[in-house]
């Protein structure tokens, strides 16, 4: 065997690992980016079912002798805080008939139109904002307004 | 002789750069079976879970069917499958092991406002005997009618029963459950109080008392937001009775929720009576 055969197999043996470990940087990266698809897929859907699930909860809806409404109850969103739900915030809006543009508490209630329910912002640039509309029900005068139950992930 | 110790060496290094090449590409091979196996473990947890996730947002009872495609293990607050957990805030009354084809009733438990909903999920074999004899024939039969609608095809009312899992309701030798003043014992001994219809389902299906637990939790918090609902209700109004019962019923279990609840109901009504804002 000549030594320059002995030097080339190196060589080849070197290239291939190298071409290889790109191949492998290349795999894991894709890897990398789908477990953090997946992560932003569970977190989207996790907001998608708070938008479904919130409006019907005992902490949010309006029952009159028991019998349950498909009414947010506002009194229930004064006091309201709900336990950690990850980075994202969860607001009612008033849409209509159009009030102050304040954020509400005993004091600035009813004349308010942003009741918030849970409010853990991350630093990030990349947020989706999902949002259904919802009936707000005011036990002290008895009427019913119209609002957007949003939800905002940041991802 | 150098020429020879030359071409050994070259033949070495091949096999030594060669198992490595190969324990390499079986270790990578292996780890993304393992990675691709997670990533479908979490998948499936997590579809599961908003599926029933997604009932919460009904008010009515209401089943259906379901096909879990992997092994699943329910345990009080935690979904697993393939080593993978996640925690869950749906209270699932069911077997600890799932998989295939399951039923799922799911009720709203109220006491008397609505505390949570509660999932029954059985597997599609399993069958259940609601037994009666002369002595508590139409109790049973109350009793026992919403889980016949859940599980129509899996569930008979019946004093000669033939299904799988018996539940009687007084002490009986041939019950896998049996029923008795307000408490559910079963056949190892144990037993779980119930105060409704949707906990004694709850207890038929699944002896995991943690999930009480968590019911009574899920009661403190609506409470509160009861209690915090009366904070801001008019003054002229007098809200001091409801009050108090929401405060005892935050402290008590057992039977005496049962008239409790029913006091709560009546202090509620008479609100309406007096033109005062009702609170549940």
């Amino acid at each position: 065997m000549r030594k320059g055969q002995f030097h080339e197999s190196v060589i080849v043996i070197l290239i291939f690992t190298i071409i290889f470990g790109i191949a492998l940087l290349g795999i894991y990266k894709y890897n990398t980016n789908s477990i953090q698809d997946i992560q932003n897929d569970l977190e989207e859907s996790k907001s998608g079912s708070l938008l479904s699930q919130l409006p019907m909860s005992p902490y949010l809806h309006y029952s009159e002798l028991s019998d349950e409404k498909e009414m947010v109850d506002t009194i229930k969103l004064l006091n309201l805080e709900l336990e950690d739900l990850g980075f994202r915030t969860i607001e009612v809006k008033q849409v209509y008939p159009r009030v102050n543009s304040l954020e509400c508490n005993k004091e600035t209630y009813p004349n308010c139109d942003t009741y918030s329910l849970y409010n853990k912002v991350k630093a990030s640039q990349d947020k989706k904002i999902i949002s259904i509309p919802v009936s707000l029900y005011f036990p002290l005068t008895q009427e019913t307004k119209i609002g957007n139950l949003v939800v905002t992930t940041y991802g | 002789m150098h020429k020879k110790a030359e071409i050994q060496f070259y033949w070495i290094f091949v096999a030594v750069a060669g198992i490595v090449i190969f324990i390499f590409l079986v270790s990578f091979g292996l780890k993304f079976k393992e990675l691709q196996e997670e990533k479908t473990a979490v998948r499936v947890l997590n579809q599961l879970d908003e599926t029933f996730s997604s009932l919460q947002g009904t008010q009515f009872k209401t089943s259906s069917n379901f096909q879990i495609p992997v092994s699943l293990n329910v345990q009080c607050d935690t979904l697993m499958v393939n080593g993978k957990s996640k925690k869950t805030d749906n209270l699932i009354f069911s077997p600890k092991v799932l998989q295939g084809n399951v039923l799922i009733g799911f009720n709203p438990y109220k006491m008397p406002f609505k505390i949570a909903n509660f999932f029954y999920i059985i597997k599609k074999e399993d069958t259940y005997s609601f037994v009666y004899d002369r002595s508590n024939e139409k109790e049973v039969k109350d009793i026992a009618k919403n889980f016949k609608s859940y599980f129509p095809d899996n569930a008979e009312i019946t004093d000669t029963p033939k299904n799988k899992i018996k539940v009687y309701f007084k002490h009986d030798n041939n019950a896998d459950v049996y029923v008795d003043s307000g408490r559910v014992f079963y056949k190892d001994g144990t037993s779980l109080d119930y105060y409704n219809e949707a906990m004694l389902y709850g207890a038929v299906i699944s002896k995991d008392r943690c999930l009480f637990t968590r019911v009574e939790k899920e009661k403190k918090k609506v409470i509160e937001v009861y209690k915090s609902k009366i904070g801001s209700l008019p003054l002229d109004c007098n809200y001091q009775p409801i009050l108090t019962s929401l405060q005892r019923l935050e402290i008590t279990q057992g039977n005496e929720l049962k008239k409790l609840s029913a006091v709560l109901e009546n202090q509620n009504k008479a609100l309406l009576n007096e033109n005062c804002p009702v609170v549940f």
